[in-house]
């Protein structure tokens, strides 16, 4: 079984795009970034693997086209918020399976111009007929936690004030100032206890990678390259009235799932790009996975313990509360974001000595259970 | 003139005479929201038809303020626990809170194309429903 390398990484800006600049040419930007990176020639890109949700059939065949890549093996992977990452592992699996050396995966998303709002789950799921936004799930966890653990508002937003300082130094972020606490708390609201900078951005983007085999990273004549720990893919499963409302218990599996392939645990990670798409999620999804203590989140990120130079520094990047969350774009960001880290290229929001990073994403809700689809992505340097 | 009736929105979910509706699997015991063919928690089709409890109790619940624009906001949103082990979604009128008991309650929703009420549940408070 080949191992996995990431050999180039490439992002466009996140934010907020005209009309004219279409899903297909954010994606063509992106890629070419991280073909540039890996100094690979189109020639040798074998196969291109897509995640993207609101992009129509074939998106990933009419990016390949614009890049010279028609013939190619292309496909496309929807997987809702999870979209990116889930394109990631599969083409992980086929590199590790033998079939490829070198190819290319891009996450994109144009959102602006068709949601509004809020999203929402398919209109045909039961949750969505009672008016589910997905701020609404996030609200009532958060309430959830602050009666069980004593949490404070405050802490909750600090996750937000934390993640847009961290942004700050990122140039892709779509949000790079930085906001303070009362801002956070005096936001209008969105599903109470959260306001509006409690929950991520509407955004348009596209990130993608170079993922190599080592034969691959040869041919490409790189002598060493960030390697792929491990890729977890979970789905979420019945909960029950006896079960806590943030026992995470999604998470608790991807990350299990985790750490078996990659022989890792929770004590090895140094960095942390987290899927957070509202305040309170970053913090019960860390918990879940059993990176902090549970019911010590909120405290964690008050303290600094997740901020950079901290004992976990989490979204170095801004997460997706101040780099922007182009749903499928997101969890390949996240791996542009661990790759840069890694080889130490993320300037003043370097995490120094950083060796092992993880990255999550949760996709999607799914009624009666907790959550559609979690992936939980290793990068070692 | 035509009599307008009263029909449930989705049939699977609530019945006008017995509230939600579920099924209980007769291989692993387990209780299911709503009715379906299949067992939820195994996968069995030997599964019969019930109704769940007429009172849950709020796990947890919050107000929505922003909402895509086919939603009239501000709503209130629910996540109740049954006895029977489901955990349900649903809208709800009045004041709620963490650990209060709320009862079942059908409403007409909205009206389809001849006209006929379709009909949803939505929870209320116990106490405030007994004034
Ligand atoms: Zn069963």
């Amino acid at each position: 079984m080949s191992e996995t390398f990431i050999a180039g990484a490439g992002m466009v800006r996140f934010g907020k795009y005209p009309a004219d600049i279409t899903l297909e040419n954010l994606a063509v930007r992106a890629a070419r970034e991280a073909i540039a990176d890996s100094s690979a020639a189109p020639a040798d890109i074998e196969a291109v693997y897509m995640g993207h949700v609101f992009g129509g059939p074939v998106a990933g065949q009419r990016v390949a086209v614009q890049l010279g890549l028609g013939g190619l093996p292309v496909s496309n992977h929807e997987n809702y918020c999870a979209s990116g990452a889930t394109a990631i592992r599969e083409a992980w699996i086929a590199i590790k399976a033998g079939l490829y050396d070198i190819v290319l995966v891009i996450g994109a998303e144009k959102m602006t111009d068709r949601v509004a709002g809020g999203v929402m789950p398919d209109p045909a799921d039961l949750d969505a007929i009672n008016g589910l936004v997905m701020a609404a799930n996030h609200g009532m966890s958060a309430r959830r936690y602050m009666h069980d653990h004593g949490a404070t508002r405050e802490q909750i937003a600090a996750v937000a004030v934390k993640n847009h300082a961290h942004s700050v130094h990122n140039p892709y972020a779509q949000y790079q100032r930085p906001i303070s606490l009362n801002e956070v708390l005096d936001a209008r609201i969105i599903a109470e206890p959260l306001g509006l900078l409690d929950c991520s951005p509407i955004s348009d983007g596209a990130a993608a990678v170079i993922l190599c085999s080592k034969a691959g990273l040869a041919k490409l004549k790189i002598g060493s390259a960030p390697r792929i720990a491990g890729c977890a893919l979970v789905s979420g499963k019945v909960v029950s009235s006896t079960s806590g409302l943030n026992d995470e218990d999604v998470s608790r599996r991807a990350a299990e799932q985790a750490w078996n392939i990659s022989g890792y645990g929770p004590k090895d990670i140094d960095l942390v790009e987290m899927h957070d798409c509202f305040t309170i999620a970053e913090i019960v999804r860390l918990e879940g996975l059993g990176l902090i203590p549970v019911g010590e989140g909120g405290v964690w990120t008050e303290n600094g313990n997740t901020s950079l130079g901290g004992k976990l520094p989490v979204n170095t990047s801004g997460g997706l509360l101040s780099r922007g969350h182009p749903v499928g774009a997101t969890g390949v960001a996240q791996i542009c974001e661990l790759t840069w880290q890694l080889t130490d290229r993320a300037g003043a929001r370097q995490v120094e000595e950083a060796r092992l990073g993880l990255a999550y994403c949760k996709g999607g809700t799914v009624s009666g259970t907790d959550g559609g689809s979690v992936t939980v992505l290793m990068v070692e340097r | 003139m035509t009599q307008i009736e009263k029909t449930p929105l989705r049939d699977d979910v609530i019945s006008l005479e017995d509230g939600l509706l579920g099924i209980v699997c007769t291989a692993c015991r387990r209780h299911s929201f709503p009715q379906r063919l299949l067992c939820l928690h195994c996968g069995s089709d030997q599964v019969e038809n019930v109704s769940l409890p007429e009172q849950g109790r709020v796990c947890s619940w919050t107000v929505v303020r922003q909402a895509p624009e086919h939603l009239k906001t501000p709503y209130t949103l629910v996540t109740v626990d049954f006895e029977d082990g489901n955990r349900v979604l649903g809208a709800a009128e009045g004041n709620v809170r963490i650990g209060s008991p709320v009862t079942v309650e059908l409403y007409p929703k909205t009206v389809d194309e001849s006209g006929n009420s379709q009909w949803w549940y939505r929870f209320r408070e116990v106490e405030e429903f007994n004034e």
